[in-house]
């Protein structure tokens, strides 16, 4: 073997040392003189450490898309690019938004120097909010836009249209005692009547997650990004809950809803713990308008281990007055690790529900 | 034009590029953590000055132009406990071409590549590379010595750029097709 070539091994052994942080300062100083003399070294070195980075790059989201069944790995490109095209875009948007004036009221909320209390927001629903109703698939669902919806606080749930509109939409169709609509389901648990979504956003076994049990699980939305708070964030709505006919007249006895609530998430390029948060809150519908009376929010901080679950326990005085219910889940990153794209994905499990109405009968829902 | 806006043709060329400035970046800093950390802070000022950029202009070297400045700041500021390239290696190494075709087309030799990766090889390639795992975690995951984990990892990179190398020509080829 000659020395040029011997050089060139020299190269390929630093800089996988150097690649898998197995190196020191002889190691840091012996690669820096070969590829301070050897266009060749560079050009090699260059090469080991792209295929380093192309197999990082590709590998964070391949196996979104792998099956169990399948043995192989591939390297899909489009589902990438797409998902790190939306992610930028998510990111550059920012800018784009603070010159909506039709956003003003969400840029008062996402304000992280207003205090939360005031935080109230009043958003009639966008004319295109219900994109499921769109574009020739079968709706059960009118029309007619859904009456407003004023939520106070400051959470996910408080800071997320697309939610708030999801909500609106849930409320409607509980007010016009809709047995069907697109996107959800209608049940019955005695005399409680519910909006319920879980199905809707459930998943199979994917990104290496496990159901905690069953075979499905709630995949929470992609998190948005907030450049300007350095946090991102996702919240869905999962059940709204018609309680006029079960807590009328019950309420000075005390009625509560007990819930629990299991969290985890995936492993991606975006390190870190997740904030996952449950959000209720009580609305009262008067002349038209839902008004939240009563809201709770509930977090936890996830571990970084995807086949742990971590569970969430909660207890909500229901307001009187009270005529609905609504449950979110969110899901929330800060710091520098929020701006990268969100590849790993983050899920919820075994829901559970109780309403503890005041003469202590309990209906699980 | 607010000062604030985006053009969406901006946010376009920004996320093709995301590939090959990860790449450009890693070159200057191998370390992954740091990486991701530069890449993100590229992205934030890239769309802060984005009414700054020339629609005319070299996108990919005004982008690259950038990400150098960061990745020095980045070892100016952790100089005293990270090992890493001095600024003149770096200097040195940013002059080296990383083009986003190529980018694309090794890209894809790899994926036939990696198909011919034998199974206990893609075991521990996804581990390292998709989980992020160090190699003591899985040198216990897979039952094997730290050492044996390690020369698995050169020989799977070794691989796999000998052979991405050899298919280039083909895949390039096909995609003049």
């Amino acid at each position: 073997m000659n020395a040029a070539n011997e050089h060139l091994k020299d190269v390929e052994t630093l800089t996988v040392r150097v690649l898998d942080n197995l190196h020191n300062q002889e190691d840091m100083d012996r690669l820096s003189a070969l590829l301070s003399v050897s266009a060749e070294a560079r050009s090699r070195y260059s090469e080991l450490v792209i295929l380093d980075s192309m197999l990082h790059w590709e590998t964070s989201e391949v196996l979104e898309f792998e099956q169990p069944a399948q043995k192989t790995l591939s390297f899909p490109r489009l589902p990438m690019v797409a998902s790190f095209a939306a992610a930028i875009i998510a990111l550059c948007s920012v800018w784009l938004l603070k010159d909506d004036s039709s956003m003003a009221t969400v840029q008062t909320a996402i304000n992280p120097n207003q205090p939360a209390e005031n935080a109230q927001l009043s958003l009639a629903p966008q004319s295109n909010a219900q994109p499921e109703e769109e574009g020739g698939s079968p709706a059960f669902v009118p029309n007619p836009p859904a009456p407003a919806l004023e939520v106070g606080g400051d959470s996910p749930f408080v800071r997320s249209i697309a939610t708030r509109d999801e909500v609106s939409r849930g409320l409607m169709i509980l007010q016009e005692n809709k047995s069907f609509a697109e996107g959800g389901l209608v049940q019955f648990h005695d005399d409680v009547v519910a909006w319920n979504r879980e199905e809707h956003v459930s998943v199979p076994t994917e990104q290496g997650i496990l159901p905690l049990q069953g075979d499905r699980m709630i995949k929470l939305s992609k998190l948005t990004i907030d450049v300007q708070t350095q946090s991102a964030e996702s919240s869905d709505a999962i059940r709204i809950l018609d309680l006029r006919e079960v807590i009328w007249g019950k309420e000075d006895a005390g009625v509560s809803l007990n819930t629990s609530v299991y969290f985890n998430q995936g492993v991606g390029i975006a390190h870190g713990t997740t904030e996952f948060s449950l959000t209720l809150h009580a609305i009262q519908t008067t002349d038209g308008a839902n008004r939240s009376i009563g809201h709770k929010e509930s977090k936890l901080s996830s571990d970084l281990n995807p086949s742990t679950w971590e569970e969430l326990n909660s207890e909500f005085e229901i307001p009187k007055g009270t005529d609905y219910l609504v449950v979110a889940l969110n899901a929330r990153k800060e710091g520098t690790h929020a701006l990268l794209p969100d590849f790993g994905g983050h899920y919820a499990d075994q829901l559970s529900l109780n309403l503890v109405l005041g003469d202590r009968k309990t209906i699980p829902l | 034009m607010s000062d604030d806006l985006v053009p969406f043709d901006f946010s376009r060329k920004l996320t093709a590029l995301q590939r090959s400035l990860y790449a450009y970046i890693l070159t200057l800093l191998p370390n992954r953590a740091d990486a991701e950390d530069v890449l993100q802070e590229t992205n934030l000022i890239l769309c802060r000055k984005a009414n700054e950029y020339d629609p005319k202009g070299h996108f990919q070297g005004w982008a690259f132009q950038i990400a150098r400045y960061q990745v020095m700041a980045q070892i100016t500021k952790t100089k005293r406990n990270r090992l890493q390239f001095s600024t003149e290696i770096v200097e040195t190494l940013a002059a080296e071409e990383i083009d986003a075709k190529d980018m694309a087309l090794s890209q894809k030799a790899l994926q036939l590549c990696y198909d011919l990766l034998p199974d206990h090889m893609k075991k521990i390639a996804r581990l390292r590379f998709r989980e992020d795992a160090q190699l003591k975690d899985i040198s216990a995951r897979v039952g094997r010595p730290l050492g044996s984990v390690s020369a698995t990892l050169h020989r799977i990179r070794i691989n796999l750029t000998d052979c991405v190398r050899k298919k280039l020509p083909v895949v390039e080829a096909e995609s003049e097709r």
